[in-house]
């Protein structure tokens, strides 16, 4: 087990320096950040001095270098547009980011779970149709159509919520549920059919025939089949955390969705690099504690050391 | 009004009378690096979507004869009689929230929130020495008067006495010197470097006196300088604290900023001047980037001033009873810029003005007027804007004629037209929906054999290229038409070999002209040069005038009276807002 995540944690770092060098790369192919925060009339002077200024007159090595050194450090520089720390910046964003992944998680897994059991343990019946129904549904309205029928709906007509921003239990409702529906139907697809197969194997049958309780039967399935679910759970919570920029557009929600859209459209580099850098981090760490969790729950992963894929 | 505006410069004692302007003598370079630095000013960090975003910058020109800040003529009647005089009626309504697409400042610093999308944050907490009125004339606020030196390098303010600032402390000459310190001496100001360049300086001679000294004549400092700060409390907190905290003399104080979520102020109540001091206590600024959203703000009653529609959707607010869409007009002239024509080495059809006038011809702009922006814009009758000095109202438009324009075309050599790139951002704040006009001109072009290729990019990549002159064929462009209301800056920002942005064209007749206008105090001779200019402009017609829109705001039933800076495209100043 310590093997298992010894290398996995290994590979972790592997693609956080990746994901940071492609980062860089390309960000310095993209153009001069100087040329855009320069006044228009701004002399060559004046151009160069914010290279200097942002340490754009060195080497493209030596820049590499700073930038892995700032890293490893912590520091992820300073936001032209923002004119403040990145890692500031991020932190105030990432919170109202989590807060929204949360809630939303929650949404997609409680019901998108159960769903998913519902419809196995009653396969072919209404619950299972309904079921199915409303997994098409979730998988197929893109976010922001939900949402803005949510809008509509919900704040518009009804007036039940408000229809963006922050601040109270109820402006968490609405991009919850849309950013939720489509991890509900993921899982809800996933459960079942996972369930399903747990339930047509041999020692199900026969848990069955020893007249096991349901609950207990229950208990025994969901277990048998939470690997892939949980999987599933991980990518998508990591998809969450990760900044939803097109339900936190619709919603102004100030997350770090927002910001990276606003450091793409201003050639806010660091902030693109500190977003995308920090998003990576939490996808590994998530999928790292998936994979450890494959070591909890299946002991054939704690004494071969290897995933169930065999890898 | 706009044809009576004086030029950019007029020299004033300090009672606020006209001083015998003179000739002032600046070189045309020196000229159009100021009035250029105008549209540098307003370019940097306005989301950089617009040729030159600054209502900032000067419009007008300050005017001897002009009343201290005028207010809207509503507010006659929403005062009573308990009020001061001028003073508005305190509304019912509290807190009044204006949605707009973006505000991209982490500080509400007022030296610091320069561009046309984070302008409402300047407006709401500063106030200047001088400042656009509701018809975008330049009028003193802080000042009363400035002279300038024999040798155009110093300028003298004088203030206005007792301006109560947000700390409590009274006004000085000081909190000039403050600001101008401030910028001149700090290393952060990149984005004000042609002020920098220029300014060394500034000395109290009185508390009610300030000398601003220059290295050289700088044409347009009067409508660059800074809003003052108050000096004590700047000392106290240092500048870390102050970008956190910010402090001047506007009708609104800061009170706190949620990043890419809303800035809230509440009201200066010392502000000095009641006619334009807000009738209720609280604004708020909302950063709602979606329109579906933004709709939906203020049909729920969220929101109560939406920013930032376009034509479909203000027409199907319209229909809602609480909701009225107000029309702030003309804020915004499309071009599509003949880029060729500064290559003088590139041979393209597009030199040739029989070729260019095809192109024109070519465009059914009523059309697209009344499609498009569904009767919010309408086409464009010249290059010049219609604040600008010189704009004749009675010029008729280049009509839509595909054939006449298939005959010029096969006159210029190109029976069977050619091909070209039209270069144009994905959007803009001051034309909407500009990627669909682009496309509509495509659409046109083709019609009469010209295959036009898009070339679609968002603004901060098509700008600096612009800039660089990376960019060939033709190109659109959004001028935000408040900023255009002295014709150097046309020429300063599009159309003379001078312009400090970008431009299209190197032509001798053009430089005279600049050069005489330049050269011209006289506010009626400038005028006269200005339609010279449009005249010629529409002539040879170096950028194509495509059509001119309008700024669509929803208003909700908190806002007794909506009015804005005449042409302004922008959200804020609020001076003109009274609220129910």
């Amino acid at each position: 087990m310590l093997r298992y995540t010894t290398v996995r944690l290994l590979q972790a770092i592997l693609v956080l320096w990746v994901v940071a060098t492609v980062v860089f790369v390309l960000s310095r192919a993209s153009g001069n950040i100087a040329e855009l925060i320069a006044p228009p009339d701004a002399p060559p002077e004046t151009v160069e001095l914010i290279k200097q200024n942002l340490g754009l007159d060195k080497s493209v090595w030596a820049q590499y270098w700073d930038y892995m050194t700032d890293l490893a450090r912590g520091d992820l520089g300073e936001s032209f547009a923002y004119r403040k720390d990145v890692a500031g910046l991020i932190g105030d964003a990432l919170p109202d980011s989590i807060l929204l992944g949360i809630s939303a998680f929650t949404f997609g897994a409680v019901f998108g779970i159960g769903i998913g059991v519902l419809s196995a343990m009653k396969q072919g019946g209404l619950i299972d149709s309904f079921g199915k129904g409303l997994a098409l549904a979730g998988q197929s309205v893109p976010s922001f159509t939900l949402a803005i029928l949510l809008i509509l709906v919900f704040a518009v007509r009804l007036g039940w919520f408000p229809p963006f921003g922050t601040g109270t239990l109820k402006h968490l409702i609405l991009p919850s549920i849309a950013l939720g529906a489509y991890p509900l139907a993921s899982l809800a697809r996933l459960t079942r059919s996972a369930v399903l197969e747990v339930l047509q194997k041999d020692h199900t049958l026969f848990e069955r025939a020893k007249g096991v309780s349901a609950w207990t039967l229950l208990v025994h399935t969901l277990r048998n089949a939470s690997l892939p679910i949980i999987t599933l759970a991980g990518i998508q919570l990591g998809q969450l955390f990760s900044g939803a920029v097109i339900v936190e557009t619709i919603f102004a929600w100030p997350g770090v969705g927002q910001m990276v859209i606003q450091g793409i459209n201003s050639r806010d580099y660091n902030v693109v690099q500190g977003v995308v850098l920090v998003n990576t981090a939490i996808f590994v760490a998530l999928l790292f504690l998936v994979d450890v969790s494959y070591g909890l729950l299946d002991p054939r992963v704690r004494r071969t050391g290897r995933g169930v894929d065999g890898n | 009004m706009a044809e009576d505006l004086g030029p950019v410069l007029r020299r004033h004692n300090e009672n606020d009378e006209p001083v015998a302007p003179g000739v002032f003598g600046f070189s045309r370079r020196s000229f159009l690096l100021g009035a250029g630095s105008l549209a540098g000013l307003a370019l940097v960090g306005c989301g950089s979507d617009d040729a030159a975003s600054g209502d900032d910058a000067p419009t007008a020109a300050p005017d001897p004869t002009a009343e201290t800040a005028p207010t809207a003529e509503e507010t006659a009647d929403s005062t009573d009689e308990t009020a001061a005089p001028g003073e508005r009626t305190e509304a019912a309504t509290d807190t009044i929230t204006i949605a707009v697409p973006s505000l991209q400042e982490a500080f509400v610093d007022p030296h610091f929130a320069v561009g046309g999308l984070v302008f409402p944050l300047r407006d709401a907490i500063a106030e200047f020495l001088y400042y656009p009125d509701k018809s975008g004339m330049y009028v003193p606020t802080l000042a009363t008067g400035y002279e300038l030196s024999d040798d155009n390098l110093t300028w003298t303010f004088t203030l206005r006495e007792g301006v109560i600032m947000h700390d409590g402390s009274t006004f000085t000459a000081n909190d000039v010197k403050t600001a101008v310190d401030r910028i001149v001496e700090g290393e952060d100001f990149t984005h004000l470097a042609t002020f920098k360049s220029y300014v060394t300086g500034a000395t109290v001679i009185d508390d009610l006196t300030v000398a601003v000294e220059t290295n050289s004549p700088y044409a347009t400092l009067v409508v660059d300088m800074p809003a003052p700060i108050p000096t004590e409390y700047y000392n106290e907190v240092g500048d870390q604290g102050f970008r956190e905290m910010p402090m001047a003399a506007g009708p609104w104080k800061f009170v706190s900023q949620e990043l890419n979520a809303n800035v809230r102020y509440e009201r200066h109540d010392d502000y000095f001047d009641l006619e334009r001091k807000p009738n209720w206590r609280e604004l708020v600024y909302a950063i709602v980037p979606d329109e579906s959203s933004r709709v939906a703000g203020i049909r729920s009653g969220d929101l109560d001033i939406v920013y930032g529609l376009t034509g479909a959707t203000a027409d199907d607010l319209a229909t809602d009873d609480n909701v009225r869409i107000e029309q702030v007009e003309e804020t915004g002239l499309a071009y599509c810029m003949m880029y060729d024509n500064v290559f003088p080495d590139v041979d393209s059809p597009l030199k040739d003005v029989n070729v260019r006038r095809a192109l024109l011809m070519a465009i059914d702009r009523d059309s697209i007027s009344e499609t498009l922006y569904r009767g919010y814009a309408k086409t464009a009758n010249s290059a010049a804007p219609v604040v600008m000095p010189g704009y004749d109202p009675d010029r008729e438009p280049v009509p839509y004629d595909p054939e006449g324009a298939q005959a010029l075309l096969a006159d210029a050599g190109y029976p069977d037209g050619f091909d070209i790139t039209l270069n144009s951002y994905a959007q803009t704040s001051t034309i909407p929906d500009v990627q669909k006009l682009a496309e509509t001109v495509v659409a046109f072009w083709s019609q009469v054999g010209v295959n036009a290729e898009l070339n679609i990019a968002d603004s901060a990549t098509i700008l600096p290229q612009w800039r660089n002159k990376e960019l060939a064929g033709a190109g659109m462009i959004a001028g935000p038409t408040s900023f255009y209301v002295e014709p150097a800056r046309l020429t300063s920002s599009f159309f003379s070999s001078a312009a400090s942005y970008s431009t299209v064209v190197d032509d001798v007749t053009l430089e005279d002209l600049v050069d005489s206008i330049n050269a011209e105090p006289d506010a009626d001779a400038r005028a006269t040069l200005g339609r010279e200019l449009a005249n010629y402009l529409d002539d040879q017609l170096f950028g194509l005038p495509l059509i001119v829109v309008s700024s669509l705001v929803a208003v909700g039933p908190n806002v007794a009276v909506f009015e804005q800076i005449r042409a302004n495209p922008y959200a804020g100043p609020t001076s003109y807002i009274v609220a129910e």
